[in-house]
């Protein structure tokens, strides 16, 4: 079952979205070589991104975090890089059980290394103590 | 009453660029915020995606204001928040209040303009229905979500796909907050495509064109909502009615310059709701410049940078008496939207006609509708003056077009129009051929 | 002030109507209460409504709205200053664009003379284009009438309330009364709400509007039914055009038609149209129906300023099959109907309240004793905008709220809202601040000040902000907090 359906072509189609042409990529692997391939771009960069969304999509994890003490209630944060876009929701309830404690300064790391990615989340802004 | 040399009206990406440019032409600045804090409306946009051009990477909008307001930090320019600016004088006098000083008045040798926009009301474009609890427009719920801490609701419709609305679909997704649908009446989705991959395909949200909402239930709080699909009269086509049990509904509609300040200091108001200014930035009113939202609604941070630097810098220069054109009321050559042109920023030009060389101006606009394989061109005494090709032109992307005319082509005013290359090139054929 | 539950006079429904009465009898030395099954004040078809003072105007001859509509003209200004209420007597004109609506214009001034009223009809097209630029060219005749004006209903409503309130009238907000019984043999009627509450009145004044036919029926009338009718409107921001009058078409004998006027804060409306619904709660607008409107405005004047529309509203008027106000003593004993009061209800509303004393105390065996510590006038919350820029400069010294300005729009500050939460009738929703000081009612609609609305009732009324509503009930404008944050009760010091 499982080789099955690891042999069959798995096709998908990708809008791209590095220029306004909006090309639509049709993205495939071959089983067998594990190549991917990528056709209906018009730019390398189109390429470039067809393989890296069909491979490893990943996106920057942007929410916020409760502060104690602080001038504000949450803090915006953000993932120093982006992470795979599958872990998004999950690391975004690590961020809602964590909370830090002001003063805080942009940049900051509020969390290392989240869901083992290597990635931290740091803070967006500065962020007072409430006087 | 205290002297300044430049005054800016608000701590916002506008007034923040704007005060540092002024600063550094060596004179002194003074910021007037109403909020309790700088940077403006960036504090709730939250999101990534600011600063590619300006500071060549990705920002988050709080990163992207923090940087400008730990500049301000490091410099001499005065801070006053939670000030509020009842009234400005053509002569520059300013008064304000302050919950600490109470009733205090500035007298700027010059003025920048930077209070931004505010976002059009669910009145403004008719929706018909009751008016429960529940419908917010998109800014106001980003505000509760990312600065106060609160869910503004737990299902939602979202009507419009401006940047906003899609960033807003996201962020409620990633908050536990599900979004049943975005509606859009234009017949093509109002913000970037990259907007439209990231936060509505990447969680599925489906996206309603030329569809609009005809009914909102619920006394209290919202309860359901309907929308249909419209002809090209904008009248909802029956059959096509798509209803949800939702709590919240969220909307934006587009913006609007905040111009009640500078209506009421006399500077003229131009159609796309932003004061009329020359290429200087300097509006009607001699000594007050105007930059960011406020002159026109941009649709990235980075332009509101660049502009308002330009304006802080003209503004010094106003306020040491340096800047070549000191009457801006003579001399004046009218800029004009043509064509596929929605409005030409500046809509004035002073310093051209005096001019013995090739004169530099930069013009933005935004076009009417998405188009391809255009040219924007400028047309003045019946000629083309000047001529860009483009691949691609939307509305929501501003146009910028930084041009080098020369004097002697220059009448009484100027055209800019969005033609398709066929055409042009037919016209210049024409004229070629008028010519030998 | 009173012991029991029992009261002498209770008045059911706080729309302007109960207001009036409740302010025209708080002046005597008896028990009453209103009660009022919203959150708030003139919530009803008063709520949502032209804002018009008429002059009697195309009312049937010897009607009690001809009689109570030229006589509650006449009272606005006996009793406006006094307690606090702003109205403008910009004068109204009805405008004819052809020979058919001419002769309806024609008929329409020999009745106001006859009725003894100011009214001119104007055929001279410059002097009509002078009295309103604003009209389209094909308006060849208009009947004025100087004396019309404006007024905002719930401002009226709240003023006559509050100043009830503050003469010893009790007013029970959010009760919904669900039965009323009559108790023969003690002379009172015991009114319970829906949620059980009890109150007993002598004397009952059904003054509920479009629910005054349910009332009615609790005690076992059924001698009239409420038919709710729709009416919806346009509001545009301030200046955006500048009327001089209030302007009708020639009227049909189905409705006084579209009316295009400013209001007392500068901006102004488009409105209403006339639909008989079958729902009383039916106050949502419809496309067809601002359509319908727009397009009646655009028959009279030229420039309708489209990109400047704030907000569209509807109302509901609580008309009846008689066509004219119901005012009397019914056959129960002690129970006075104020019914069928649509248009011009607003305007005859302060007669409505005087006649209803008559009835008291003809029929009900009043003597009215007018109470010694009675206080005759309301006076109007001082705004920022009353203030000269001295007075404001001394305000904020004592009190530094007043220089924190929480809508932009209207300029209101955190003091007014303070001190209009800890007003006569409490604050207690963001709907109520917007009817008392127009946050939220300027162009931005409440966009920015919101959540500092909120934050200031929570602080005030010792509530979570996720009991904050829009206008009671379950109306409420934000659920829990994210990021497992406490619920809180904003208080002093924290940042709005």
């Amino acid at each position: 079952m499982d080789e099955k359906a690891s042999n069959e072509v798995n096709e998908k189609e990708i809008i791209c979205v590095i220029c306004p042409n909006s090309c639509r990529l049709r993205v495939s692997q071959d089983p067998k070589t594990k190549e991917i391939n990528v056709e209906g771009h018009q730019c390398p960069r189109g390429k470039k991104y067809g393989i890296s969304e069909y491979s490893n999509p990943v996106r920057v994890l942007i929410t916020t975090m409760r502060v104690e003490k602080g001038k504000l209630p949450v803090i915006p944060v953000r993932s120093t890089e982006a992470i795979p876009k599958s872990l998004l929701i999950e690391a975004v309830k690590v961020v809602n059980d964590t909370h830090c404690l002001a003063p805080i300064k942009m940049g900051d790391i509020l969390i290392d290394n989240i869901l083992n990615t290597k990635i931290s989340v740091i803070a967006s802004r500065d962020i007072d103590v409430k006087s | 009453m205290e002297n300044i040399d430049v005054v800016i009206i608000g701590g916002g990406p506008a007034g923040l660029a704007a005060a540092l440019a002024a600063y550094e032409e060596g004179v002194s600045v003074a910021i007037l915020e109403r909020d309790h804090e700088l940077g403006g409306i960036l504090q709730q946009c939250i999101h990534n995606g600011f600063g590619l051009r300006y500071f060549k990477e990705e920002l988050t909008g709080p990163e992207y204001a923090q940087r400008f307001i730990n500049k301000i930090k490091e410099s001499k320019i005065k801070v006053f928040l939670n000030t509020m600016v009842m009234q400005i004088t053509s002569e520059r006098v300013i008064t304000t209040i302050n919950p600490n000083n109470g009733v205090v008045h500035f007298k700027a040798k010059s003025i920048v303009l930077g209070m931004g926009c505010r976002e059009r009301t669910r009145g403004a474009i008719n929706i018909p229905g009751t008016r429960p609890a529940g419908i917010f427009p998109a800014g106001q719920a980003q505000r509760f979500i990312n600065i106060e801490g609160y869910f503004p609701g737990k299902r939602v419709l979202i009507l419009g796909s401006g940047d906003i609305d899609m960033i807003m679909a996201r962020r409620c997704m990633v908050e536990g907050i599900k979004v049943v649908a975005v509606a859009e009446v234009l017949p093509y989705p109002s913000g970037l495509k990259r907007n439209q991959v990231q936060c509505l395909d990447d969680y599925g949200i489906p996206l309603y064109l030329r569809h609009t909402i005809i009914d909102i239930r619920g006394k209290e709080r919202v309860e359901g909502v309907t929308i249909a699909a419209i002809d090209e009269k904008w009248r909802p086509i029956p059959g096509t009615e798509k209803t949800w049990d939702v709590d919240t509904i969220l909307f934006s509609v587009g913006l609007i310059p905040e111009n009640e300040l500078s209506s009421n200091a006399g500077c003229k108001i131009a159609n796309n709701g932003g004061p009329e200014v020359d290429e200087f930035l300097q509006t009607t009113v001699p000594g007050i410049f105007a930059a960011g939202n406020v002159l026109q609604v941009h649709d990235l941070v980075d332009f509101v940078t660049f502009e308002a630097t330009r304006a802080g810098k003209n503004a010094a220069k106003y306020a040491k008496d340096e800047l070549p054109i000191k009457d801006c009321q003579k001399s004046v050559i009218f800029a004009k939207p043509g064509s596929d042109v929605g409005y030409v920023v500046p809509e004035r030009i002073c310093g051209i006609k005096n001019s013995k060389d090739p004169y530099e101006i930069e013009f933005s606009f935004r076009v009417k509708n998405p188009r391809q394989n255009i040219i924007a061109e400028i047309i003045s005494k019946g000629k083309i003056i000047y001529k860009r090709k483009q691949k691609f032109v939307l509305p929501s992307e501003m146009i910028h077009l930084k041009v080098k005319l020369n004097p002697v082509d220059v009448g009484e005013e100027l055209t800019i129009n969005i033609i398709e290359q066929d055409s042009a090139i037919n016209v210049i054929e024409k004229e070629m051929l008028e010519g030998s | 002030m009173k012991s029991s539950n029992l009261y002498d006079i209770a008045i059911i429904g706080a729309g302007c109507v109960g207001s009036a009465i409740a302010q025209r009898l708080s002046k005597y030395d008896i028990n009453i209460i209103l009660i009022e099954k919203e959150s708030d004040v003139s919530m009803g078809a008063t709520k949502a409504n032209s804002g018009i003072i008429h002059q009697g105007y195309f009312t049937t001859k010897g009607s009690l709205k001809e009689k109570l509509c030229l006589r509650g003209n006449d009272l606005i200004d006996e009793i406006g200053p006094k307690i606090g209420v702003e109205y403008e007597r910009i004068g109204a004109i009805f405008c004819a664009t052809n020979k058919i609506e001419r002769e309806t214009l024609e008929s329409e001034f020999t009745k106001s003379q006859n009725r003894g009223v100011d009214v001119e009809i104007i055929t001279d097209l410059n002097r009509i284009h002078v009295i309103e630029p604003q009209l389209n060219d094909n308006v060849i005749t208009i009947l004025h009438f100087p004396r019309a004006g404006i007024i905002i209903p719930f401002e009226l409503t709240i003023a006559l309330a509050e100043h009830a309130i503050i003469n010893g009238c009790e007013l029970k907000l959010e009760f919904e009364v669900g039965f009323i019984k009559r108790d023969t043999e003690n002379d009172v009627f015991e009114i319970r709400s829906a949620d059980g509450r009890k109150i007993k009145a002598k004397t009952i004044i059904n003054a509920a509007g479009i629910y005054s036919d349910k009332i009615a029926r609790m005690v076992g009338l059924e001698d009239f039914i409420i038919i709710p009718r729709r009416g919806e409107y346009i509001l545009f921001d301030k200046d955006s055009l500048p009327l001089k009058k209030i302007i009708f078409p020639t009227p049909t004998p189905a409705s006084k038609g579209i009316v295009i006027s400013k209001t007392v804060h500068g901006n102004f409306f488009i409105g209403p149209n006339a639909t008989e619904i079958d729902s009383k709660e039916g106050i949502n607008t419809t496309s067809i129906g601002l359509n319908e409107i727009i397009t009646g405005a655009r028959k009279i004047i030229k420039n309708l300023p489209f990109k400047k529309n704030i907000t569209n509203f509807a109302g509901i008027r609580a008309s009846t099959h008689q066509h004219d106000f119901i005012v009397e003593e019914s056959s129960i004993p002690q129970f006075i109907n104020v019914a069928g009061i649509d248009s011009p209800g607003l305007s005859s509303s302060l007669a409505i309240a005087e006649l209803v004393e008559q009835i008291l105390k003809k029929n009900c065996g009043y003597t009215f004793i007018k109470r010694e510590d009675y206080i005759p006038t309301r006076n109007k919350q001082i705004l920022l905008s009353d203030l000269s820029e001295e007075e404001l400069a001394k305000k904020i010294k004592e009190n530094p709220q007043w220089g924190q300005i929480i809508c932009r729009c209207e300029q209101v500050t955190e003091a007014e809202i303070v001190e209009a939460c800890r007003g006569p009738i409490p604050v207690k929703n963001t709907d109520m601040i917007k009817r008392r000081l127009r946050p939220g009612m300027g162009r931005c609609q409440g966009g920015f000040c919101l959540p500092k609305v909120m934050k200031i009732i929570s602080r005030e009324q010792d509530m979570i902000m996720e009991q904050v509503t829009k206008t009671g009930g379950d109306s409420f404008i934000v659920f829990e907090r994210t990021k497992h944050l406490n619920s809180e009760v904003i208080e002093k010091g924290d940042m709005l």
